[in-house]
């Protein structure tokens, strides 16, 4: 989970409830489609984090370790 | 009757691409023949129309009428999740010259009703309707079609011979049957059935404009390729119809109304909240849900328009407006043959061909990214292409300068998938390129017939290795 953000972790947790926060990297975020479309618009405007358009599959944006695994792809070949 | 007759131009079916085809032909000096098998009025499943669609009846001046019938009006297409706690909304849409976007209407129709109208019309503006049933082609040495076999009502039989024969039988699709056009493929959407019926009494919403419109058409989420919809046809009635997974009706082996009755409350929450009572006006109606693509669907002497030739899903209401559009598109091209200024090589329809497998493409390419990637369509809707997502839902798909817009790029990238229009028109299209071992329908000697004689067989037939690795 290195590479999500302190903001993003807010972020999620706060779109989840009233679910509990999330603790295991692997449980599902159980997030729904219009919940994940303001998650991708959040990515972008608030954190600054371009999401591609084929990288809008709902099995990225499944989990905080899909999740972060997908940050930490796009930081690699951003660098 | 057992006479001959002789025409410019046959038109096989008198639904609404046959009609539209008749009138747009006459705009071009060209009196055509309508051969139709059934009686008129009769109920047909399609009702509710796109931006395009109501654009076409623009054109062809039937504005008037269609608001002197009072069809509902359509301003969107509201489509809800599975719970229904959310709901994404398209309104109707046009393109002014300059392709600057407006907000518009279309209708919703009653089938029986707008079907004999466009009949009529076109009966009125000079088609000759004949009542009789195409039973084979008739056909030169080079493969040129010069006409049908008919048989009449009183069961005589006869002939009508054409310049041009144009196919719009619907889902009979009378020339690929015939074996006159290439390989007729199975498509990805095959496993589902489609239950529908008409209700008085349900809940539409009260709005006079957008999203709570109140005869907006909706369509209800269930599942992937699980889904019902609810489009109003009258002021008393909506039509509902539910498509589910050919596996569950079977198992449950009940009537099709019992089984109607019994799951359409669990499709969708909002469905159950907006129909109280069940009270039909109509049968319930069962249709194999299943798509197909005719390869080779122009040639010397043809042109199949429409559903004769290609099916694919009917999430977003695509079907009257491609069997009108390619109606519009064939006429001065039929002009011209007939005055001998297409180059009569190959395939003097070659170009109208491409064009219009252009097209559907795009719309196959669309409600594939729907059932596989809902979570991006849903963005794009919402945020990232709600133009050009306008464009798609509003069925403006032929304009070439516009088309692919980048949102279908987009959806080709998802899908990771290329379209290339070089390759023969025999090849598999990639719409059956999920199941390649169905694809070989139609090949000189396949074991299978007809599409309905495979959907019967249920299994499909061997793998023809050829045709499989032919992409
Ligand atoms: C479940 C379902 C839902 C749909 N929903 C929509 C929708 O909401 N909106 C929409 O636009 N489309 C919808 N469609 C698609 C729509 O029904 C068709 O695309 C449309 O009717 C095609 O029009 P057509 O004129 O090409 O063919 P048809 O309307 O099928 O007309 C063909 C005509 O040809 C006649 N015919 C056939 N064979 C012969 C023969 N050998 N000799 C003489 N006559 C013959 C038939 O009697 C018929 O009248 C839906 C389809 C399905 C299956």
């Amino acid at each position: 989970m290195d590479h999500i953000p302190p903001k993003l972790k807010e972020y999620l947790d706060t779109a989840r409830a009233p679910l509990p926060p999330v603790s295991d990297p692997d449980e599902p975020l159980q997030i729904d489609s219009l919940g994940l479309i303001r998650l991708v618009a959040f990515l972008e405007s608030d954190l600054g984090i371009r999401i591609e358009d084929e990288e809008l599959l709902a099995e990225n944006f499944a989990t905080l370790r899909s999740l972060g695994d997908l940050l930490e792809k796009k930081k690699a070949s951003a660098t | 009757m057992n006479n001959t007759l002789e025409t410019d131009v046959l038109i096989i079916g008198g639904g609404p691409g046959g009609a539209a085809a008749a009138m747009f032909l006459l705009r071009q000096g060209i009196t055509p023949v309508i051969l139709e098998g059934e009686d008129f009025p009769r109920f047909h499943i399609g009702e509710s129309l796109t931006g395009e669609s109501a654009q076409v009846l623009r054109r062809l001046g039937l504005e008037d009428e269609m608001v002197r019938r009072e069809y509902p009006i359509k301003h969107g297409v509201k489509v809800y999740g599975s719970t229904a706690v959310n709901s994404w909304y398209v309104k109707v849409s046009s393109r002014d010259a300059d392709w600057n976007l407006y907000d518009n209407i279309t209708w919703q129709v009653r089938r029986s009703d707008f079907d004999e109208m466009m009949q009529k019309e076109a009966i009125k503006r000079g088609a000759k309707l004949m009542k009789g049933t195409a039973t084979k082609a008739m056909r030169e040495e080079d493969g040129a079609v010069t006409g049908v076999q008919v048989r009449w009502p009183d069961g005589s039989h006869g002939e009508i011979r054409a310049k041009v024969t144009l196919d719009c039988s619907g889902q009979a699709t009378f020339l690929a049957n015939q074996k006159v056009t290439g390989p007729k493929y199975v498509g990805s959407y095959d496993k589902q059935v489609a239950f529908f019926t008409h209700v008085k009494g349900a809940i539409r919403d009260t709005g006079t404009s957008g999203p709570d419109a109140k005869d907006n058409t909706l369509i209800l989420y269930h599942h992937k390729f699980h889904w019902a919809w609810f489009i109003p046809v009258d002021k008393e009635t909506v039509s509902v119809g539910m498509v589910t997974p050919r596996a569950d009706f079977l198992a449950k082996k009940q009537t099709p109304e019992e089984f109607f009755r019994s799951d359409i409350y669990s499709i969708n929450p909002e469905l159950k909240r907006r129909l109280p009572t069940l009270e039909f006006s109509e049968k319930v109606h069962v249709v194999p849900n299943y798509s197909y693509q005719v390869r080779g669907f122009t040639g010397k002497g043809f042109i199949c328009i429409g559903d004769s030739h290609r099916f694919i899903d009917p999430i977003f209401s695509f079907g009257v407006t491609v069997t009108m559009r390619e109606a519009e598109l064939a006429a001065p091209l039929i002009r011209s043959f007939l005055d001998g200024k297409l180059d009569d090589h190959e395939n003097p329809f070659r170009e109208h061909e491409i064009a219009c497998e252009k097209g559907i493409d795009n719309l196959e390419d669309m409600i594939d990214l729907f059932w596989e990637q809902p979570f991006a369509f849903a963005t794009f809707v919402h945020s990232r292409y709600t133009e050009e997502m306008t464009d798609a839902f509003a069925g403006r798909i032929y304009e070439s300068e516009h088309q692919p817009s980048n949102a279908i790029m987009a959806f080709r990238k998802l899908l990771k998938r290329t379209r290339t229009y070089d390759d023969d028109i025999y090849s598999v299209p990639i719409g059956s390129r999920y199941h390649p071992e169905r694809a070989p329908l139609w090949e000189p000697e396949s074991p299978v017939e007809t599409t309905e004689a495979w959907i019967k067989k249920g299994s499909g037939v061997e793998k023809n290795g050829e045709a499989v690795h032919a992409s």
